[in-house]
Formats: C-alpha cells, sequence, structure tokens
C-alpha cells in the first residue's frame, strides 16, 4: 500500500512538473477572460463494486473534478496530454495516463484485499499446489465462490500444507500474519495517441496506450461513443465502450505469480481481452454554479479478467447521485 | 461503509442512479419561458442550438410562436435589439420563421407595440461543444463524471 502511495506521489509530482512549465507560459498567451481551467466539488451518495476476491466496495461520497486546457497542452483529472492539432471537432493527440487497474480499489479504500482480509470463517476450493502457510494444523478454508481457474470442485475446511507444529508456526498463524491478500502491484503510467471527436451524431474518444513507466510492458486501447441530449435546464449522455487490454497488463494486474499461488489462488498467467461499459449521466442546473447531477455505469468485465482466481464478479457497477458545485 | 448489506443493495443503487439521471433529464425538458404576463406564451422550437465548430455561430431554422388575448399590435424582437422582427395587428396568434445563428444564448420578447410592455419571453440557449472542455474523454475510477 505505501509503495502504491508512493508511486502514485511520484507520478503527481512528474504530472504537475510537466504541467508547470506550459501554464506559465500560457498565463500570457490565454486571451483575457476565457477560463481555461474547470474546477467542480460534487457531494453526495454513491457506490462502486469491487471485483476483487475479498474486496468492498467503494463509496462514493464526494468527487473532485479539475481540468486546465492550454493552446496545447492539457491536465485533465490525471490525464496530462497534448494536442497535435484541432480541426472543428476533431482533435488529435498524445497522452499520459495513469492506468486504471485492481490496485486502485486498494489506494482508493487503504485495504488490502485477498483470501486473508477478512477475518471470517471461509468455505471453498483448493490448489493442488499450494505451498504451506506456515499454519499448523490450522484450516485454512477458502471464501465461497473464489473458484480456481481449473475448475477445481469446492472442498471445504481443507489442510494447506504439512508443516509441523513448532511455536514460530503458531504465532504466525494469527489472521494478521496470513500473507493471502492480493500481492501488491505497481501503479503505471500509460502514454499513447488519443482521438476525440464530436457531432451531432454522437462522440467517438479512442486511445492506444503503452506502459511507458515499465511496470508491466502492456498496452490498453480504449474506444466509446457517447451522446449528450439537451434540454433548456439540463442534459443526459449516454456512452457505451470498449478497452481492450492485453496478456501483459492483465497477467500483471489480475495474474497470480507461482510464488503467490495458495489454496484456491492458482497460478494465472492472464490472456488479453475486452471490457465493455455502458454507462448513463444526466445533470440538471439548479443555478449557474449548482447542478443536481447522477451517473450509473456498468462495466463488464473480459474472461481474461474473470479467469483471474483474484477476480470475483464478472463487472463492476458504479452509481452516484449528489450535487455539483462548479467554481 | 458498505458491508454484505451494501451489496445486497447493488441493484437498487444502480437503478436509482439511472433513474435518477433519466428524471433530470425529463424535468429539464418540462421547463417553459417565463411570462410577464401569464395570459401571453412566447415559445422558440426548438430552443436549443447545439454548435460543434466554437470558431462558427451556431446556425439552425428558428420559429418562434405566440398566443393570447387580442392586441391592437404587438411585436416580436430581440433582447436590447431593434428594430422588431415581426409585428401583428389584432391577432391572437402568430409565427415567425428566422435563420438563427448567434454565438451566445439569445432572448425573445413579445411586447405591446404601443407601450413596449412586456407580455412574453423566451430563450434560445447556445451550446458550444468545445473539445478543450468536453466530456467526452474518458473517465478515470476517481473522477467519475
Amino acid at each position: 500500500m505505501i509503495r502504491a502511495v508512493n508511486s502514485i506521489h511520484r507520478c503527481c509530482l512528474l504530472m504537475l512538473a510537466a504541467v508547470a512549465a506550459p501554464l506559465t507560459s500560457l498565463a500570457q498567451s490565454q486571451p483575457p477572460g476565457e477560463k481555461s481551467w474547470h474546477l467542480a466539488v460534487a457531494v453526495g451518495d454513491g457506490r462502486r463494486t469491487n471485483p476483487l476476491v475479498g474486496g468492498e466496495a467503494t463509496d462514493i461520497n464526494y468527487v473532485v473534478d479539475f481540468s486546465w486546457y492550454g493552446d496545447k497542452f492539457f491536465f485533465d483529472n490525471g490525464d496530462l496530454g497534448y494536442t497535435f492539432t484541432t480541426v472543428h471537432n476533431l482533435s488529435f493527440g498524445a497522452l499520459l495516463a495513469f492506468s486504471n487497474e485492481r490496485n486502485d480499489y486498494s489506494f482508493l479504500t487503504g485495504r488490502q484485499f485477498g483470501l486473508g482480509s477478512q477475518n471470517t470463517i471461509l468455505t471453498g476450493t483448493a490448489s493442488a499446489a499450494s505451498p504451506c502457510l506456515g499454519l499448523p494444523t490450522t484450516a485454512v478454508t477458502i471464501k465461497s465462490g473464489d473458484t480456481t481457474a481449473t475448475g477445481s470442485p469446492p472442498v471445504t475446511g481443507i489442510t494447506v500444507g504439512n508443516c509441523s507444529s513448532s511455536s514460530q508456526a503458531v504465532n504466525s498463524a494469527s489472521p494478521q500474519n496470513l500473507q493471502t491478500s492480493l500481492a501488491h502491484r505497481d501503479t503505471a503510467i500509460n502514454g499513447g495517441f488519443e482521438l476525440l471527436y464530436i457531432s451531432p451524431l454522437g462522440d467517438i474518444h479512442a486511445q492506444v496506450l503503452d506502459d511507458v513507466s515499465n511496470t508491466h510492458n502492456g498496452q490498453t486501447a480504449w474506444l466509446s461513443w457517447s451522446h449528450p441530449w439537451y434540454t433548456t435546464n439540463s442534459e443526459v449522455s449516454l456512452t457505451l465502450g470498449l478497452e481492450w487490454k492485453s496478456r501483459k497488463l492483465v497477467g500483471y494486474y489480475y495474474g497470480v505469480r507461482p510464488n503467490e499461488v495458495l489454496a484456491g489462488r492458482p497460478q494465472y498467467d492472464g490472456a488479453s481481452g475486452t471490457n465493455t461499459s455502458i454507462k448513463l449521466a444526466g445533470r440538471y442546473h439548479l443555478t449557474e454554479h449548482l447542478t443536481l447531477a447522477a451517473m450509473a455505469e456498468r462495466e463488464f468485465l473480459s474472461a481474461a479478467i474473470t479467469a483471474s482466481p483474484v477476480v470475483t464478479s464478472d463487472a463492476v457497477n458504479t452509481f452516484f447521485t449528489g450535487l455539483f458545485y462548479n467554481f | 461503509m458498505p458491508t454484505v448489506n451494501g451489496l445486497y443493495k447493488q441493484p437498487y443503487c444502480l437503478a436509482l442512479g439511472a433513474g435518477t439521471a433519466l428524471l433530470l433529464s425529463l424535468t429539464g425538458g418540462m421547463a417553459l419561458a417565463a411570462n410577464a404576463d401569464p395570459a401571453f406564451t412566447l415559445q422558440a422550437k426548438p430552443s436549443i442550438c447545439v454548435s460543434y465548430n466554437n470558431d462558427e455561430p451556431c446556425t439552425m431554422a428558428l420559429e418562434l410562436s405566440w398566443k393570447g388575448p387580442l392586441k391592437p399590435e404587438l411585436c416580436v424582437h430581440e433582447l436590447m435589439r431593434s428594430p422588431a422582427l415581426q409585428c401583428w395587428q389584432n391577432s391572437v396568434v402568430g409565427s415567425l420563421t428566422l435563420n438563427f445563428a448567434n454565438t451566445a444564448d439569445v432572448h425573445y420578447l413579445l411586447d405591446e407595440a404601443a407601450t413596449n410592455f412586456n407580455l412574453a419571453t423566451t430563450t434560445v440557449k447556445v451550446i458550444n461543444r468545445d473539445l478543450r472542455s468536453s466530456r467526452t474523454r474518458r473517465r478515470h475510477i476517481w473522477s467519475i463524471f
């Protein structure tokens, strides 16, 4: 967790440094009266479900929305970009962005997820490749639903390993010492190209990104169509999205390495796959600055991700309803 | 923080979010123009012009229509602009079609010609779809809008 935070801090510093330079030059080039930044804070009630083993949903009670757009450079909620060309309703540029992967859930909630993250009696499956966990005669069983990729039938109350009952091993049997939480993974920074196109028929957004931080050396591609509908005081938009993730990316974030194998958590190398998503968002403008906002999204995880032993759900649901204040 | 109970709430919460989003659009559609005299109405169709090119004015064919009690002469004009776009004598209804081309919201007024007393107002909203501020961009896990 600490490593993850440090990694993100380093990334933030890099991005801030990159943003600072164009910001100073923009202060001179920006036409007077034209606002180049956008800051909004939303307060309300929302939730994002967690597909990970032992994962709890994340409450969403506030959202900060910040973006800054210069002539060429822009910063939009963590994305740093450079626009090569904008022709009317078409834009093409380069992008640096944080990855949206499973370790974000740990970062957002401050919790470690995994087989040992819940101090409960569990039932589930076993793996033949399970190593000794330092749990003498301790029946470590796995949460129901954590079925293995190999499709092993559920076994309840199995004993993991074949360890002697030394005092050291007994001490390690406390729930706090169970090394069954999801293994740490670093946050990656992706870099690549982006295309935006808006038209009366809908908006197209495409990204092709590669891991430029040497974290997993994988790639991802995003393609979405969205359509906003407007009334005098409100707007509603529908977004349909596809996100392809390479085998290296899936293997890094959702794979299980040989040294991470446990009962119910067999080795998994990952595969490439495509997530699909649908999102509906609405806004009602109460005043010039205050907006009532709501959104609901369902992201269907690819078979490559759902086949992972560390994933128990095939979709991620997100919803939020609240008040948005635009500064 | 959500527990097992929270998981059972998921479908309902998702439906709540989607329902609210739809409701926002529907209630927004019911917004009507404010009237100085409730007996008169002035309506613009369409009432929103969406622009996909910031370098040029938002253009569309606009129909303005009004109805109300009989008056000797009524005129429709843009706010702070003269002359009137069109006037009607001894009528209870009227309409005109014009080529709308503007970069910002435009307010239209129905006035009594003799006294310039405002009877009804309507606004045509201009929405500039700026690529820079477009919410087309993909949202991250920590930024859902």
